[in-house]
C-alpha cells in the first residue's frame, strides 16, 4: 500500500468506499447531491474506458472538457478544447449528461448491479403506491436511451408498472441514465428480486 | 395537459414521503373560540381529506339514522361536534382520562357522519372543490398523466383499515404518500364515494380514460355480449 495514498472513507450506495487522493471530487459532489439518491458510483477504470463511451464523443458537445471535470484529469492532448472558453453552467450540465450516459452502461455489468441490489434493499428508490402491492420496493427506468427526453420512472415487479418517483426531487432525474431494461436485467441478474405474489 | 411535475396544493401542504408522524389535533381546540368544532377539525394537520359538513345535515336526525349505536355517550358526542356544549365546560364529570376517549369517539361519528355527507349534492360538491385544489394528489402511475385522485374506503366500518386513493382511469387504489393520512379511517369515506362521484362528475375523469385497459376490455366484452 502506497503511504503516500490518503485513504478516506465515506458512504455511498449503503456500503463504506474508501477513496484514493485524487479521487475525483465532482463525483463525490454529485452523489451527495440529495437529488442524486438514485445514481451509484461508477468505478474510474470503467469511466476512461473509451468501450464504455462509444457514440458519447460524437453525439455530446464538449464531451472531452467534460470527462475532464468528472476524472478532474487535464487532458493535455487536446489543446484545442483547452482554448475554447465554455460556461461553467453548460459544462455542469454537460458533466451531467456524461455521467448519466455512462451510468446506464455501468448498471447492465456486475459492478453496476450489485451497487444497485443494496439501494434496492434499502428502499432507496421508493415502494410502490399501490396498495395490493404490499409496499413492493421498486426500480428506477428510462422511458429512452436519448438523454432529454423523459424523465426517470420507478417499475414495479409485482404489478409490472410504472410510477413517478414520490419525492420532488427525484423528479428531475434523467430516464437516460437508466435505460428502459435495466430493471429486467435486475431482476434476471437477480432472481431472488422478483416477488412471488403477483398482485390481485 | 397540465404538467404533473407541477407543484400543487397537496405537495406544498407538506404531502412528502419523509414528513414524520404527528398527531393531529382533532379534539377542539378550546384556545379558538371563534372557530367550530368542525372547523378547527377539517384544518388541523392530517384531515385534509375531510370537508366541512353542513349543520343542518348533522341538525336533522333522519341523516343519523343508526349512529346512535356507534359511539358511548352518543348525545354528548353531537353536542361536541355542533359545539353546543359551552355551558357544560366546567363539568364536573369529565375528567383528563375521558378526554382522549372522547376525542376518539368525536372523530368516529363525524367520520361516520362525513361518509353520508359526501354522497349528498352539496357534499358532492364540496369535495369536487377539494379535488380541483389537488388535495388528494395525482396519480402515481405514469400512464394516468396526473389523474387527481379520490379519497376511498375499503369498508363501511371503523377501525378496518385507513382512507386509500382511488384513480378514475386505472381504477386501482394508491396509499397516500404522506404517513399523516394512515390515521384517517376508510369508513369516514366509504367505499363508494368516489365512483359515485366520476357518475356525477364525469368531466373530472380526464379524456385519457376510453384509452385505459379497462375500458377498452369493457368495450370488446360489451361488443361480444350479443354474439
Amino acid at each position: 500500500m502506497d503511504a503516500n495514498k490518503k485513504q478516506e472513507q465515506i458512504e455511498i450506495d449503503g456500503t463504506p468506499k474508501v477513496l484514493h487522493q485524487g479521487h475525483s471530487p465532482w463525483i463525490i459532489t454529485f452523489l451527495r447531491q440529495p437529488e442524486n439518491d438514485f445514481f451509484c458510483l461508477i468505478d474510474k477504470e470503467f469511466l476512461k474506458d473509451t468501450f464504455n463511451q462509444t457514440d458519447l464523443r460524437t453525439t455530446i458537445p464538449n464531451f472531452n472538457r467534460a470527462m475532464e471535470e468528472i476524472l478532474n484529469e487535464k487532458n493535455s492532448n487536446d489543446k484545442k478544447a483547452e482554448e475554447q472558453e465554455i460556461n461553467i453552467a453548460s459544462l455542469e450540465a454537460t458533466a451531467i449528461e456524461v455521467y448519466s450516459m455512462i451510468h446506464a452502461r455501468y448498471l447492465l455489468s456486475a459492478e453496476g448491479l450489485s451497487a444497485m441490489r443494496s439501494k434496492y434493499f434499502d428502499q432507496i428508490f421508493g415502494r410502490c403506491p399501490r396498495t395490493l402491492c404490499d409496499r413492493q420496493p421498486l426500480l428506477p427506468c428510462g422511458d429512452s436511451c436519448t438523454y432529454g427526453v423523459s424523465k426517470v420512472s420507478l417499475y414495479c415487479s409485482r404489478c409490472n408498472d410504472v410510477y413517478r418517483p414520490t419525492l420532488k426531487r427525484h423528479r428531475h432525474t434523467d430516464g437516460a441514465a437508466f435505460g428502459p431494461s435495466f430493471p429486467h436485467i435486475f431482476l434476471v441478474q437477480y432472481p431472488d428480486c422478483v416477488p412471488f405474489n403477483k398482485p390481485v | 395537459m397540465d404538467n404533473i411535475y407541477d407543484n400543487n396544493a397537496a405537495d406544498q401542504a407538506g404531502l412528502d414521503e419523509q414528513d414524520e408522524l404527528e398527531s393531529s389535533d382533532d379534539s377542539g381546540s378550546e384556545e379558538e373560540e371563534e372557530e367550530s368544532w368542525i372547523e378547527c377539525f377539517c384544518r388541523s394537520k392530517g384531515n385534509e381529506f375531510y370537508c366541512e359538513v353542513d349543520r343542518d345535515f348533522i341538525e336533522d336526525d333522519f341523516n343519523l339514522t343508526g349512529l346512535q349505536g356507534e359511539v358511548q355517550k352518543y348525545r354528548k358526542t353531537l353536542d361536541v361536534i355542533l359545539d353546543n356544549n359551552e355551558d357544560s365546560e366546567d363539568n364536573d364529570d369529565s375528567d383528563s382520562s375521558d378526554t382522549q376517549e372522547n376525542s376518539d369517539a368525536t372523530v368516529k361519528l363525524y367520520g361516520l357522519i362525513h361518509a353520508r355527507y359526501i354522497l349528498t349534492t352539496s357534499g358532492m360538491r364540496e369535495m369536487k372543490t377539494k379535488m380541483e385544489l389537488d388535495m388528494f394528489g395525482h396519480c402515481p402511475r405514469v400512464g394516468c398523466r396526473g389523474q387527481g385522485l379520490l379519497p376511498l374506503g375499503l369498508a363501511n366500518e371503523w377501525g378496518r383499515g385507513s382512507v386509500v386513493l382511488f384513480c378514475g382511469i386505472c381504477e386501482d387504489i394508491y396509499m397516500s404518500p404522506s404517513r399523516r393520512h394512515l390515521n384517517v379511517d376508510g369508513a369516514a369515506f366509504g367505499p363508494t364515494f368516489a365512483h359515485l362521484f366520476l357518475l356525477q362528475y364525469p368531466e373530472m375523469r380526464r379524456g385519457d380514460w376510453k384509452e385505459s385497459k379497462f375500458y377498452k376490455k369493457f368495450a370488446a366484452w360489451n361488443e361480444n355480449k350479443g354474439k
